[in-house]
């Protein structure tokens, strides 16, 4: 979208937050719903929005379904709030929500939208974090037909996503799933929590913010909801694990920029024949770790 | 002996059904097609008992309606009238009204009491994943989550149907049809069901191959006192496996006895005719 684009003045043409009254209500509805009932699929009448499917428009409805005058606002795309995908979403929402803060600041927002990452920053009770989910249903891995897959989720019957992990574990002696997880959401139903690296599944586990997943093409809502329990699925005697980022020798690696040792790590390949480069996928928390290492010097100095 | 299973009445229409269909089809008027609606009468009045470490046959031509009576009681289709109650073996006290099941209790039913072997492997086995994944989704449907377990039980089953273990990690899509049919059989034992239906599970192998299957079947029955039902046109197999005995055609059951007593004194002029061809 061009920086200089203004939507029209004329109020009555675009109320708050882009979506009509009557689409916010539905949306509302619908997340009401996911989190009574959490881990399970709402479906919902996902409106055209003025950019493609597949580029957030279903966390984007629910953003702008929730977000009021005071809220702030933080969007991430990968860890990042500075790449293409999280400035034009932010500059969508500023257009069409008057009023609204933004930051950068995980603490600071009161909404948070993401692609793909939990921020590292624990989260607050006074948040709400909204995923943007490509795929919805883990069970499409194993079964085509979604009437057959509601029946299944109906009846808690995952015993076929299980058996893909036991054939990964024949055939790898790992699970090979990287991201997208499949994770069983207060004992019942199984959810895909949308592209998240394994290293932020633990992190759904009662939560203290609320979890809301949109997918916009596939046109469902669903929810983690505070306090809950969200458990990978595992077999019993082999535990899940996340990504360790050691290297070769056993040590864990630090991030490059700001040298934190606690932080998921992006791979950085670097032209010609230097090394790799390893850094916060979470900008923020990059800088804020920075910030205090650099802090730290000068009072030393 | 203890009865496990009591089907009374059982019947399934395909198509809308109207309310002659009972009387207009049958091996009297020679069709199972009802003449007033179109509707197929697959099974009509269907009863049965079976007894624990019982095998029962059910003999008939292709289209007489024994199959759809054993994917009725294994919940693949839902019957359009008629009673099963299954009893558990151990003390007969535990009763389940089949058809009265939600589909939840149904698949539980299903998944930690029955066993099902197809006449084609394509049915019964996943052929996207290893036989050991096969009979892993069987285990795990049981709510058995252990990974260790699952792959001892697993090895043990293959190598007790004779499956070689080391391709245990091999798609069936690999295997023979006689090991495809072994695999078949390892999954549907894998919960040791007290009651294994077995749909024509020899046609299409050769004759040495058949042999073994069906001596394997009856190691088991021996073994693990399993009760089953057999589908099949074969008097061979019926002859070789079944006490008991019923003859279908036409959705009907025209027959039902002793095997020996149907086999050498058939009573109804459609047995005497398939036993007769068959000599």
């Amino acid at each position: 979208m061009s920086p200089d684009y203004e939507l029209p003045t004329n109020e009555a043409a675009y109320s708050f937050g882009f979506l009509d009254e009557y689409a916010k209500r539905e949306v509302r509805r619908c997340i009401l719903k996911a989190i009574s009932i959490p881990g399970y699929q709402t479906p919902y009448a996902s409106r055209e929005m003025p950019m493609g499917r597949g580029f957030g428009t279903g966390g984007l409805q629910v953003t702008l379904s929730l977000i009021g005058s005071n809220d702030t606002l933080k969007v991430i795309d990968q860890g990042a709030d500075d790449s293409v995908n999280a400035v034009s979403l932010r500059h969508f929402v500023e257009l069409t929500c008057p009023g609204i803060d933004t930051t950068e600041r995980t603490e600071e927002a009161t909404l948070i939208q993401s692609r793909h990452r939990i921020p590292e920053t624990p989260l607050t009770e006074a948040q709400v974090l909204v995923l943007q989910v490509p795929y919805p249903d883990p069970l499409v891995l194993v079964e085509p037909s979604e009437v057959r897959r509601k029946v299944m989720h109906g009846e808690g019957d995952y015993s076929r996503l299980l058996t893909k992990l036991y054939e990964d574990l024949v055939h790898f002696d790992e699970i090979t799933i990287a991201h997208r997880y499949p994770t069983r959401i207060n004992g019942h139903y199984v959810i895909d929590p949308s592209p998240i690296p394994r290293y932020d599944v633990p992190l759904l586990h009662q939560s203290k913010a609320l979890v809301l997943l949109g997918a916009g093409r596939e046109k469902k809502i669903y929810a983690v909801p505070p306090y809950t329990n969200a458990e990978p699925l595992v077999f019993d005697d082999v535990p899940f694990r996340t990504e360790d980022f050691d290297d070769a020798s056993g040590k864990r690696r630090a991030c490059a920029r700001c040298g934190a040792t606690d932080s998921f790590l992006d791979e950085i390949i670097q032209q010609g024949d230097a090394p790799t480069r390893w850094q916060c996928s979470d900008s923020d928390y990059c800088n804020q770790q920075l910030a205090q290492r650099q802090a730290m010097t000068k009072v030393n100095a | 002996m203890k009865k496990i299973l009591e089907v009374r009445g059982l019947s399934k229409i395909y198509g809308r059904g109207c309310p002659l269909c009972f009387d207009s089809t049958g091996p009297e008027v020679d069709t199972n097609i009802c003449p007033h609606c179109g509707s197929v009468v697959a099974a009509h009045n269907v009863s049965l008992d079976l007894h624990e470490g019982e095998i029962l046959g059910i003999m008939g031509e292709s289209g007489s309606g024994k199959s759809t009576v054993v994917k009725n009681l294994f919940f693949d289709e839902a019957p359009s009238a008629g009673e099963a109650i299954y009893s558990d073996g151990s003390d007969s006290k535990q009763q389940w009204d089949m058809f009265a099941l939600n589909a939840a209790r149904q698949r539980w039913l299903r998944n930690h009491r029955f066993g099902m072997v197809y006449q084609n492997p394509h049915l019964g086995l996943n052929f996207n994943v290893s036989a050991g994944g096969n009979i892993a989704e069987r285990l795990l449907m049981s709510d058995i989550s252990h990974y260790g377990e699952i792959r001892e039980r697993a090895r043990q089953l293959l190598a007790r149907t004779e499956v070689l273990v080391d391709r245990m990690d091999e798609s069936p899509k690999k295997f023979s049809g006689g090991m495809q049919q072994r695999v078949q059989i390892a999954k549907a034992l894998a919960t040791k069901p007290p009651l294994l239906y077995l749909d024509e599970v020899t046609t299409g192998l050769d004759l040495s191959v058949q042999a073994r299957i069906l001596d394997l079947i009856l190691e088991i029955q021996q073994e693990l006192h399993t009760a089953m039902i057999v589908v099949t046109h074969d008097l061979g197999v019926i002859r070789l496996l079944a006490g008991r005995t019923l003859v279908m055609k036409y959705g009907r059951v025209i027959e039902s006895g002793l095997t020996d007593q149907i086999l050498e004194d058939p009573q109804h002029a459609y047995t005497q005719r398939l036993v007769a061809s068959a000599l």
